[in-house]
Formats: C-alpha cells, sequence, structure tokens
C-alpha cells in the first residue's frame, strides 16, 4: 500500500485568481454626508478610506472601510467619489468594482451598507456575500 | 417678654386639660394679688359671669382658693404647684384603672361575660381627641406580629413624640416587625425622625396628608380630622379605628403604591437641608405599545432599506483598531416610540426646580429674577430679559447652550424650556408650559420663550 493509501489523493490550497480590474463605485448622499463628517474629525495628513473585503460572515466576506493616511502601495488604485478620496488594492478590485456604499440610519443605529453587484447571493446574518 | 411667658404657660395649661378661658384666668390670679371677680373678668376679656362660673370650677379641682372678704377675692396655686395636682389626679385615675383590671382578671364582678362579635366581622370604632387616637395606634403598634405601615403627614412624627408612642414603635422594629413610615418631611420635624429605630424605614411624598396606622393589613387607624396646630392637644381631632379586612388590605395596597413612587429619606433630607434634589428622576417616555412598534419598524426597515439582504450593515467603518460606525442615534429612540423631548425637558424642570431651591431664600422677585439672570449668565447660556411678573415671556440673547442645536424644537430647546417651566412652578408654585418659538438655531440672534399658565388664577 503507498503511503497516499488505498488510492485516495490529496489536494494543495491554491491561491485565488487576482482579477485586476480599474474599479467605479458610487456612494450615496446619506453615505457621502456621514463619511465627510468622518473624515473631518480625523486627525493626519492626506487621510482616504481604503475599501477592501474581509473574510468572515457566514457566507465569506465582510467589507473593510479603513480611514488611513493615502497608501503609498503601488497595488492601489485611488478614486474621488463625491468628494470623497477612496483607495482600492488590486486584489479587491473584481469584487469592489460597481458597489455603491450606502448609509442607513436604523433601529439598531446607524451603519454602513454595501450594495454589490458581483455578489451572488445574501448570507442568513445579512454581514457577508459569497 | 412677659407676655410671651404667659402664653407659653396658657398653652402648657390648655394642652394639660384646661379650657382656654381657664387658663387665662389661672394665670392672670398667679401673677397678681387676690382679685374681684369683677377684675379677672376685665382682666381675662369675659363676663363677670362667665368669670364666675370658670372661678367656680377651678375650685371645684382645687385650683382657686376664695377669701372670706365682702365682695368675694380669688387667689389661686403657682403654677407649678397647679401642675403637681394634675399629676396627682393623672396618677389617682391610673391606679384606678389598674384596680378595677386587676379586679375583672381576678374574677371579681366579672359574672356578666361580654358578648363578643363573630370572628372576622368587619368593625369601626370613632376615637375622638389626639391623646386618645395616638393611644389606640400605641396599642395595636405593640401587638403588631408582622408589619407596620405608619402614616404621618406633615406633622404626625411630632405627635408620636409628644405622646411617647415612639417607644412602641421602635419597640416593633427591634422584635423583628417590618415598620415603614411614610411622610411630608419637614426641615423642622427632621430632626425627630433620628430618634426612629434603624430598622424603621422612612420615606417622603411631597403632599402626603394621610395620618395613621396600618398593622398586620388588619386593622387601620384613619385620621378623619386634624387640628392644624401641631403640638397642641388635639381636642378635635377624630379618627376610625377600622377592623375590615377588605377595606384594610385596599388602604394597604394604595399605601404600597404611594412609597414606590416616594422619596427615600436621605434624598428628601439634601433636598431639605442642601437644596440639591438627588431622588432618581422618572420620566415619561411616551404610550403605546413599543412592541407593535418594534414589529412595524422591523417590517419598514427590512422592506425600505433592505431588499436583497437580510441585515442592516456589512461594512466597518474603522481608524486603526477603533470602530467609528455603526454608533447608536437620537432618532433610534424617536422611532421606538420614546419621546426624547419630554426626556430633556424633564431634566429640564429638574435643574430648574434645584436653581429656584438655591434662590428660595431671596423673596423680592425682581431681585429674584436679577439673581437667576446672573446665574444663567455663568452657566453660559447666555443673557435673560424677562417681561411680566411672574413672567409670560422670556428671552434668551446669546444662548450658548442651544447654538449648536441643529434646529428649533431640538434637545437642548427643550432642556431650556423644561428649566424655565421647573423654576416657575418651583418658584411660584404653578403649572406652566415654556414654548420656544425663536430660536438662534433658525438663524435668529436670541431664542424666544412664551410661558403659558395653566393654572388660572395666576
Amino acid at each position: 500500500m503507498s503511503i497516499l493509501g488505498d488510492g485516495g489523493g490529496i489536494s494543495l490550497p491554491m491561491g485565488d485568481d487576482v482579477q485586476m480590474v480599474e474599479v467605479t463605485l458610487t456612494i450615496t448622499d446619506a453615505a457621502a454626508e456621514r463619511l465627510r463628517a468622518v473624515l473631518s474629525e480625523e486627525v493626519g495628513d492626506d487621510l482616504v478610506l481604503i475599501i477592501s473585503t474581509l473574510s468572515g460572515g457566514c457566507s465569506g466576506h465582510l467589507y473593510d472601510m479603513q480611514v488611513a493616511e493615502r497608501p503609498d502601495d503601488s497595488g492601489f488604485q485611488h478614486l474621488d467619489v463625491e468628494g470623497i478620496p477612496i483607495s482600492v488594492h488590486n486584489r479587491d478590485s473584481w469584487r469592489l468594482n460597481g458597489i455603491e456604499v450606502n448609509y442607513l440610519d436604523t433601529l439598531m443605529g446607524g451603519g454602513f451598507k454595501i450594495e454589490n453587484p458581483n455578489a451572488d447571493r445574501g448570507c442568513g446574518c445579512g454581514k457577508s456575500f459569497g | 417678654m412677659m407676655e410671651e411667658a404667659n402664653v407659653s404657660v396658657i398653652d402648657r395649661l390648655v394642652d394639660s386639660g384646661l379650657e382656654q378661658k381657664e387658663a387665662r384666668v389661672l394665670v392672670a390670679l398667679a401673677a397678681a394679688d387676690p382679685l374681684k371677680a369683677s377684675e379677672i373678668g376685665r382682666q381675662v376679656g369675659i363676663t363677670r359671669m362667665d368669670a364666675y362660673n370658670t372661678l367656680r370650677r377651678l375650685q371645684d379641682r382645687g385650683l382657686v382658693m376664695a377669701t372670706i372678704d365682702k365682695p368675694m377675692r380669688f387667689t389661686a396655686l403657682p403654677i407649678s404647684e397647679v401642675f403637681q395636682n394634675f399629676i396627682f389626679e393623672e396618677e389617682a385615675e391610673l391606679r384606678r384603672l389598674k384596680a378595677h383590671l386587676s379586679e375583672l382578671e381576678a374574677g371579681v364582678g366579672s359574672n356578666t361575660p361580654p358578648v363578643g362579635l363573630p370572628q372576622g366581622e368587619p368593625t369601626f370604632t370613632v376615637v375622638k381627641e389626639r391623646t386618645y387616637i395616638q393611644a389606640a395606634m400605641e396599642r395595636l403598634i405593640q401587638d403588631s406580629e408582622s408589619h407596620v405601615w405608619l402614616l404621618l403627614g406633615r406633622w404626625g412624627i411630632m405627635h408620636l413624640v409628644k405622646t411617647g408612642a415612639l417607644a412602641a414603635i421602635n419597640e416593633a422594629g427591634q422584635r423583628g416587625v417590618s415598620v415603614r413610615v411614610l411622610a411630608t418631611l419637614d426641615e423642622r420635624t427632621l430632626k425627630f425622625y433620628q430618634e426612629l429605630d434603624d430598622s424603621i424605614e422612612v420615606r417622603h411624598c411631597d403632599s402626603f396628608s394621610l395620618q395613621g396606622c396600618i398593622v398586620d393589613d388588619e386593622v387601620a387607624v384613619q385620621t378623619l380630622s386634624l387640628k392644624s396646630n401641631p403640638v397642641g392637644r388635639g381636642r378635635d381631632d377624630a379618627a376610625l379605628v377600622i377592623e375590615a379586612a377588605e377595606f384594610v388590605s385596599a388602604q394597604a395596597e394604595l399605601v404600597a403604591a404611594c412609597w414606590g413612587n416616594a422619596a427615600s429619606f436621605a434624598a428628601a433630607r439634601t433636598r431639605l437641608e442642601e437644596g440639591r434634589i438627588v431622588e432618581p428622576l422618572k420620566v415619561t417616555l411616551g404610550g403605546g405599545s413599543f412592541y407593535q412598534r418594534l414589529k412595524e419598524l422591523v417590517a419598514s426597515n427590512y422592506h425600505d432599506q433592505h431588499p436583497e439582504s437580510i441585515g442592516w450593515t456589512n461594512a466597518i467603518l474603522r481608524r486603526g483598531d477603533e470602530v467609528l460606525s455603526p454608533e447608536p442615534t437620537l432618532p433610534t429612540f424617536e422611532a421606538l416610540g420614546i419621546d426624547t423631548s419630554e426626556v430633556f425637558r424633564s431634566v429640564g424642570r429638574r435643574i430648574g426646580e434645584e436653581i429656584a431651591i438655591e434662590l428660595q431664600d431671596v423673596t423680592d422677585d425682581d431681585e429674584f429674577w436679577a439673581d437667576l439672570s446672573q446665574q444663567w449668565q455663568e452657566l453660559r447660556m447666555g443673557e435673560l430679559v424677562v417681561e411680566g411678573d411672574p413672567p409670560t415671556s422670556i428671552r434668551v440673547i446669546d444662548s450658548g447652550s442651544c447654538g449648536g442645536a441643529p434646529k428649533l424644537g431640538g434637545p437642548f430647546c427643550h432642556l431650556d424650556e423644561g428649566i424655565l417651566e421647573g423654576i416657575i412652578q418651583t418658584r411660584f408654585g404653578v403649572s406652566a408650559t415654556a414654548v420656544e418659538r425663536e430660536c438662534t438655531s433658525t438663524g435668529d440672534n436670541h431664542c424666544h420663550f412664551d410661558i403659558t399658565f395653566t393654572q388660572l388664577d395666576v
């Protein structure tokens, strides 16, 4: 008997394909107003909003929106949407292309909601996409 | 000075059981050489016949003696001996009563047994005169087994101290009976509450006039009429002693409800002695079915704002490790039906009450408003311009408190309205509603509040 057992095989982890696209996205008025307020309150030079996807949620990804100084990494695309400076890494570009960033004031408080045309299904908890 | 001392002696004599004019005659005689009835009448302000009748009653008690002169003149025992006489009389009476009781217990003359009422039959008794009412309460409390409600109104604690019934109450507390005291505390009576046993809890209601007690939910003493003089003998006082399970139980429920809304003794004392209001603020948040409103809002949120997925957010906004969103917002409370304006108004009223209490020693209204105006400025709330007394219109120039408010009718506008209402209510004892009709937040250079009184007799 081979060390692989009775004819079974093994599989190795494969890296995700990184497909780079030129990102366009929209921001609703409510989200723009909120983001402008947040950026104006934060202290720092050349602040931007870095949008990326995170692992987590019941179906795979959550969105991360980080207020940070403009990254000098050449892997980022830099956009200006409604006067708000936004940076998106190339590895997230295919997932984030076409998204709409919205801000909702709901029973549970205010929060950002990203509508993503690339998401093929919603999740039970509403916090991720596949 | 002499006049004041006489008044005090007269009060003591009246408190000891004499009629007012008997006391005055005794005091007049004690301070002078023997007098004729006509002279006494003139001094005391009664007719000669009235003086004769009064003197005869005092003679019957051995307090006044007549000379054998013609016309007859009268003299009295020294006042200290008068009181000594009273004590002898009371002690003799007590000995007589004890003798009766001993003989009854020994079976002497008790061949006609009393016919008792059927067990549980509701009964009531009218007791007159404060001393006897207090004695009835004392006896019931001595027999208490589990719990006692003591209802003292504003002056009841003084009656307890004066008659000695306080000892029975403390004794009940010390033997494990739950004794709770509900009263309207007054800075003049606070010291008497210190004489209560530590096991006894006292709470304060602003306007609590009930006086009496409820013992073991079985028997209640309820005062019917009470003379306003808290230190007098209270001869016209009357009370019902009620033994009726359903009535007493209902009374106890009513008192328990008042107890739930009453302030602690410590909080009331702080308010009376320091002018600070520290008891919990109770606020009405709104009415209707919150559950129904929540269900409707959740459904509305789901359909209107989340057409494609369940949930409300899928993005975290952060700066480093600090999460910047989500965060709770005021509209959330309003969406649930919680009236935030009423919350701010209630807090404002409380602040206004405290301000008015702080300035309560300022008796002149103009001076009061001037002091208030200065305090308002020190709080950086702007300059007050008051019209009317009590005011019907108040303008606040350079109001800092609502300068940052987003709109007329914002939270700080309601806070200011509440402060003005609290001040007026506490200072003038009338209910008022303050409504802001101009505000710096809408571009005016001042805030303008209209004051409407809800009591028309102002």
